[in-house]
C-alpha cells in the first residue's frame, strides 16, 4: 500500500488541479495520432488522383498514378498504429466479425476493406493491367510469375478489353470520390461523436477532417513528386506543381476557415466547458497549436501558396516555395491532429484540472514506434514504384 | 453487345476473387465467433464469468468491526468518520480472513496525508487543507494526529 500511495503521489506531479484517477494516464497516445494522419493522407492522395480522373483536370496527370500508390503505400499501414495501440492481434478481427450499429468503432474495418480492396486496388488494378499484362509476357524468373498472378491469368489487352477496363476504373473512381470522404469524415466521426469530450464533440469534426485530409495527401504526393522528380534527374511539370499548388491552396482556406469557425463558434458559445479549453489551448497547447498548427503549419504556407498566385514568381524560386510551404503543411496537420487528439485527453472532465502527456522514445507507444510507422509507407511507396513505374504512361504517350 | 466474353474475362475473375473473399469472411465469422458471443447482449458472455472468476480484494469496513472495534468506534467518532478503513490500508480481504497469516500495511510516510490534505485550489473551501512546507516541516503528521481520530 505504501508503494501504491507512493506511486500515486508522483503521479501527482503531472497533475495539476483536480483531475479523476483514470485521467491522470493518457489512453490514446502518439500512435492514436498517426491514425488520423495516416488515413488522412490516403484520403487526400486518393481525392488529388481523382481530380484528373474524375473532375478532368489533365494538368495534373503526371501525378495520377503517383497518388495512388502514395495511397495504398499508406492505407496498408494505416490500421497497424490501431492494431499496435491495443496490442491483442489475435482479436482484432473479432470487431470485424461482430459489428454492431451503436458502435462507430467496429465499422473501421468495414470502411477499411471497402476503400482498401474496393476502390483503391481495383482502380490501381484497372489502370495498370495494360503494364502488368505487358511486363507479364516480358519479364523473367520470378517477377513473370508475380505480374501474370497479378494479371490473374488474363491477358487480353485489345482496344475493346481497356475501354471497358477505362469505363469500369472512372465509375470506380467515381465511387472512390465519396468513398474517400467516407474514410476519413469517419474518422472524424469518431471523434466528433464522443459527447463526454468538449473539445471533440462537434458536427464540424468529420468535415474538418475531410478537409485537412485533402490539405496534407496534396502537400505529401506534391513533396513526393518533387522528391522523385529530382531522384530520377527529370524536370519537374511545373505546369502540373502549380495546378497542384492550387488546388492545396483552395483546399487550405476552406479548412482553415472551417477550423476558424469551430474557434470562433467555442469563443462565442463560452459552454462550462470553455474556461478549461482557454486554459488548455493558451497552456499546454500553446506551441503545438498557436505556434506549429496555426501560425507554421497553416499561415506559413496559406502565404506561400498565396504569393505565387498573386505575383509572378521564377520557377527556380517557385518550387522552393512550394517544397517548404509543403513540408509546413504536413507539420501543421500532424500538429492538428496531435491537439485534437492528445489534447483532447489534457483536461478533466471536470474541467478543473490538466494532466501531462509524456510521450516515450522506446517502447510499445514511443516515438520510435511512431518513427517507423511513418517511414515504413515510404519504403512500401518505393516497392510498388518499383513494380509498377508510374512514369511509364507520361512517358509512352 | 459491343463487348464479348474475352473482353470481359479478367473482370469475372475479380469479380469471383470478390465473391471468394466475402465468403471467407462468411466462413472466418463463423468460426472465429467466440461461442459465448450474445449470451447475454453483444457481447461475449465468458467474459462475465471470466470477471466473476477474479478474487475479491476489499472486504468493506463492516468487516474489520468484528476484530478491530476500538479502533472503529474511535474513527466512527471523529473526522474521519466518512473514510472507509482501506483507502488507507490498502484492500484487505485476505487479512480479513486470515489476519495471522496475511499482513496488513501501516501506512507510515506523510504522502497519505499529502492525497488528501495538500493545499490545492480547485479543493472545496471548506476542506481541511495544509501548506506542507509550513504546517510543521519536517516532523511525522502521526506525532501530533491520531490518523483514527485526527483532531
Ligand atoms: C478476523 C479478525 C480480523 C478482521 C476481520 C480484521 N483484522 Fe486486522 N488484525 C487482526 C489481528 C488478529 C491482528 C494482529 C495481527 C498480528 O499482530 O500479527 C490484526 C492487525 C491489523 C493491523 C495492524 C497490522 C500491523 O502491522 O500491526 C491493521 C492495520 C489491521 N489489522 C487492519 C484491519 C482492517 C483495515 C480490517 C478490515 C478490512 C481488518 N484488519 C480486519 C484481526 C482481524
Ligand atoms: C486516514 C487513514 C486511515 C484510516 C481511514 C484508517 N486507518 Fe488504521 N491506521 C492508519 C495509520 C497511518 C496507521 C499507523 C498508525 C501508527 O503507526 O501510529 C494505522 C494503524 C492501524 C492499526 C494498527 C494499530 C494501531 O492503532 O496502531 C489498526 C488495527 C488499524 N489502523 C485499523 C483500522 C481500522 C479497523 C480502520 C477502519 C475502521 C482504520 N484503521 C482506518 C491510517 C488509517
Ligand atoms: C482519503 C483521504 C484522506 C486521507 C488519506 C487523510 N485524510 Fe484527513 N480528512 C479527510 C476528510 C474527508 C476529513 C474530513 C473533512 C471535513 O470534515 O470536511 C479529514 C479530516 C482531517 C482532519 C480534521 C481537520 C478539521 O479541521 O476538521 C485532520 C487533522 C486530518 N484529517 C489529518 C489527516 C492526517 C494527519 C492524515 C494522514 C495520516 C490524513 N488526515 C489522511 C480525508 C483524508
Ligand atoms: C507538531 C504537531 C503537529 C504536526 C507534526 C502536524 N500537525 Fe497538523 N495540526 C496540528 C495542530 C495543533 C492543529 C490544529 C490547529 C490548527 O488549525 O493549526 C493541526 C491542524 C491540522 C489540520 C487541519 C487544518 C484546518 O485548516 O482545519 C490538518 C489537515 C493537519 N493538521 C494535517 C497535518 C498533516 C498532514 C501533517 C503531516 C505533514 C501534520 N498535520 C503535522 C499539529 C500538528
Amino acid at each position: 500500500m505504501d508503494e501504491i500511495i507512493r506511486v500515486l503521489f508522483e503521479y501527482l506531479g503531472k497533475v495539476q488541479g483536480f483531475i479523476y484517477p483514470n485521467e491522470i494516464e493518457l489512453h490514446w497516445s502518439i500512435l492514436i495520432v498517426l491514425y488520423p494522419f495516416i488515413t488522412g493522407l490516403v484520403a487526400g492522395a486518393f481525392i488529388l488522383a481523382s481530380l484528373e480522373r474524375v473532375f478532368n483536370v489533365k494538368e495534373v496527370k503526371p501525378t495520377y498514378r503517383l497518388a495512388l500508390l502514395t495511397a495504398l503505400a499508406f492505407l496498408l499501414i494505416a490500421p497497424m498504429p490501431l492494431n499496435i495501440h491495443l496490442g491483442h492481434p489475435e482479436r482484432a478481427l473479432e470487431i470485424l466479425f461482430t459489428p454492431h450499429l451503436s458502435s462507430a468503432m467496429a465499422i473501421f474495418g468495414f470502411v477499411y476493406i471497402w476503400y482498401l480492396m474496393v476502390v483503391l486496388v481495383v482502380e490501381i488494378w484497372l489502370d495498370y493491367r495494360k503494364d502488368i499484362v505487358i511486363l507479364a509476357q516480358s519479364e523473367k524468373g520470378i517477377k513473370k510469375y508475380i505480374y501474370q498472378a497479378m494479371a490473374l491469368w488474363s491477358y487480353n489487352i485489345s482496344p475493346e478489353a481497356l475501354e471497358l477496363d477505362d469505363k469500369i476504373g472512372k465509375f470506380v473512381t467515381i465511387i472512390g470520390v465519396p468513398s474517400a470522404f467516407l474514410l476519413h469524415g469517419y474518422v472524424g466521426f469518431i471523434f466528433g461523436s464522443i459527447k463526454a469530450n468538449p473539445w471533440w464533440s462537434s458536427p464540424l469534426m468529420p468535415v474538418i477532417f475531410i478537409f485537412s485530409a485533402m490539405v496534407s495527401g496534396i502537400a505529401l504526393v506534391m513533396l513526393i513528386y518533387m522528391i522523385v522528380s529530382w531522384l530520377r534527374k527529370v524536370v519537374i511539370d511545373m505546369n502540373c506543381l502549380d495546378t497542384i499548388g492550387r488546388y492545396l491552396l483552395y483546399a487550405f482556406i476552406i479548412d482553415f476557415s472551417l477550423e476558424t469557425l469551430d474557434l470562433i463558434h467555442r469563443f462565442y458559445e463560452s459552454n462550462e466547458a470553455f474556461g478549461a479549453l482557454a486554459m488548455l489551448m493558451s497552456g499546454k497547447l500553446h506551441i503545438s497549436l498557436l505556434i506549429v498548427q496555426i501560425a507554421l503549419g497553416t499561415l506559413v504556407p496559406i502565404t506561400l501558396l498565396s504569393i505565387i498566385q498573386l505575383i509572378k514568381v521564377k520557377p527556380e524560386i517557385r518550387k522552393p516555395m512550394y517544397f517548404s510551404a509543403g513540408m509546413l503543411t504536413l507539420i501543421g496537420i500532424f500538429a492538428m491532429r496531435w491537439n485534437v487528439v492528445i489534447g483532447g485527453q489534457l483536461f478533466s472532465k471536470s474541467f478543473r484540472g490538466f494532466t501531462t502527456y509524456k510521450l516515450e522514445l522506446i517502447g510499445k507507444e514511443g516515438l520510435m514506434t511512431a518513427a517507423a510507422l511513418i517511414i515504413l509507407p515510404v519504403i512500401i511507396l518505393a516497392v510498388l514504384i518499383y513494380l509498377f513505374p508510374p512514369f511509364a504512361k507520361e512517358t509512352g504517350e | 453487345m459491343k463487348y464479348s466474353y474475352k473482353d470481359y474475362k479478367h473482370l469475372l475473375r475479380l469479380l469471383a476473387i470478390f465473391l471468394l473473399g466475402v465468403g471467407v469472411f462468411l466462413i472466418a465469422r463463423a468460426l472465429f465467433t467466440p461461442a459465448s458471443f450474445g449470451e447475454f447482449g453483444h457481447y461475449r458472455g465468458d467474459s462475465l464469468r471470466e470477471n466473476m472468476g477474479f478474487a475479491a480484494e476489499y472486504a468493506g469496513m463492516a468487516a474489520c468491526k468484528k476484530c478491530h472495534e476500538a479502533v472503529y468506534t474511535k474513527k466512527s467518532k471523529s473526522k474521519h468518520k466518512g473514510l472507509s478503513c482501506e483507502t488507507c490500508h490498502g484492500p484487505a480481504l485476505r487479512h480479513s480472513l486470515e489476519p495471522k497469516k496475511e499482513k496488513i500495511v501501516k501506512p507510515g510516510s506523510k504522502d497519505l496525508c499529502h492525497l488528501c490534505h495538500s493545499i490545492n485550489s480547485v479543493r472545496r473551501k471548506d476542506f481541511p487543507q495544509v501548506d506542507f512546507k509550513k504546517h510543521n516541516p519536517g516532523e511525522d503528521c502521526l506525532a501530533c494526529h491520531d490518523s483514527h481520530d485526527p483532531l
